[in-house]
């Protein structure tokens, strides 16, 4: 479903730094920045924006014409980083 | 003349057998939507209890945020009492003679004293709640809070040592575990001190008439 360089580039990874305890702020996103993969960080992944076609046209009811669009899917997955040797990688995906 | 009437007994049979077909097709969609909620009520459980015992502070509105992205298809929502899904987040310990410990009532022999009321029960330490509360109640039961028995919920969602090894509002439904129990030779449970850190996910169900009910897709995890 998610062939070649259009399907690879809906795969995002994210790396997100939970705030100070007590802060109530919001996660950081530092995916850009070194040490991104620290252990304690968050590391999202995501497949955002998916189209998929309908197998048939969606029929809602008899007033309007019948729907084709795709519908578009995004899911999301996280885990928080554990200290060990080998880090997550960062960067581009070879 | 014949085929007149033919044609209209096959619209007579068609509408009869649709009385059983249109629902049973509808029923089938409704069970097909649910089978999916289920999956997804799974996988938010899963991946915030994770989340969860790998230390994250999940009383923090930013960690909430991770966790109802992952549930926005099921409608997870970070405000209290909003959305169509809750995630309960409780952590328990076994309050043993180290317990009674550090809450320093044993006598001079260790042995806890009457004071450590809480004495051989699974207690809870953390109870968080994100989204919608009304949707179901956690399966291990709720801390009471206030009163004599009561407990005190702290902020970040813990519960203080003195609170959880003396209040009866402490205690949880939950007794599967038994860090003592002798499973054929070998210790069965967790070592003194241990926390068991549980994910309870729900979200109501996708109904339609006449499929109607309030029912939720339930999922739990233990971590």
């Amino acid at each position: 479903m998610l062939n070649g360089s259009a399907g690879m580039a809906l795969i995002k990874v994210n790396y997100l730094q939970p705030p100070d305890p007590g802060s109530g702020a919001g996660v950081t996103d530092v995916s850009t920045q070194s040490g991104a993969d620290n252990s304690g960080n968050i590391m999202q992944v995501s497949v955002q924006n998916f189209s998929l076609t309908p197998l048939i046209p969606r029929i809602v009811d008899f007033n309007h014409d019948a729907d084709t669009n795709p519908l578009n899917l995004s899911v999301y997955a996280a885990g928080v980083i554990q200290l060990r040797q080998s880090q997550p990688c960062v960067g581009t995906a070879p | 003349m014949q085929r007149q009437k033919e044609r209209g007994g096959s619209v007579l049979e068609f509408a009869l057998v649709s009385l059983t077909l249109v629902p049973l097709m509808l029923g089938t969609g409704v069970l097909g939507v649910n089978m999916i909620k289920v999956i997804q009520t799974e996988q938010v459980a899963h991946e915030a209890g994770r989340m969860f015992a790998e230390g994250l502070d999940m009383s923090q509105p930013g960690n909430q945020t991770v966790v109802a992205t992952i549930g926005s298809d099921i409608g997870l929502s970070t405000t209290a009492g909003q959305g169509n899904a809750e995630v309960i987040l409780s952590a328990l310990t076994y309050v043993d003679k180290a317990a009674c410990a550090s809450a320093g009532m044993v006598d001079l022999n260790g042995n806890p004293t009457s004071g450590c009321t809480n004495y051989g029960q699974w207690v809870f330490t953390i109870r968080l709640n994100i989204g919608n509360s009304s949707i179901r109640s956690s399966s291990l039961g709720s801390p009471l809070v206030g009163g004599p028995t009561g407990v005190t919920i702290n902020s970040d969602g813990t519960i203080s040592l003195p609170d959880y090894v003396t209040k009866s509002g402490a205690v949880a439904t939950f007794s599967s575990i038994n860090p003592y129990s002798n499973v054929g030779g070998n210790a069965s449970g967790l070592p003194s001190g241990q926390f068991l850190y549980i994910a309870e996910a729900a979200a109501t169900t996708f109904t339609m008439s006449p499929f109607t009910g309030t029912g939720a897709t339930y999922s739990f995890i233990i971590c």
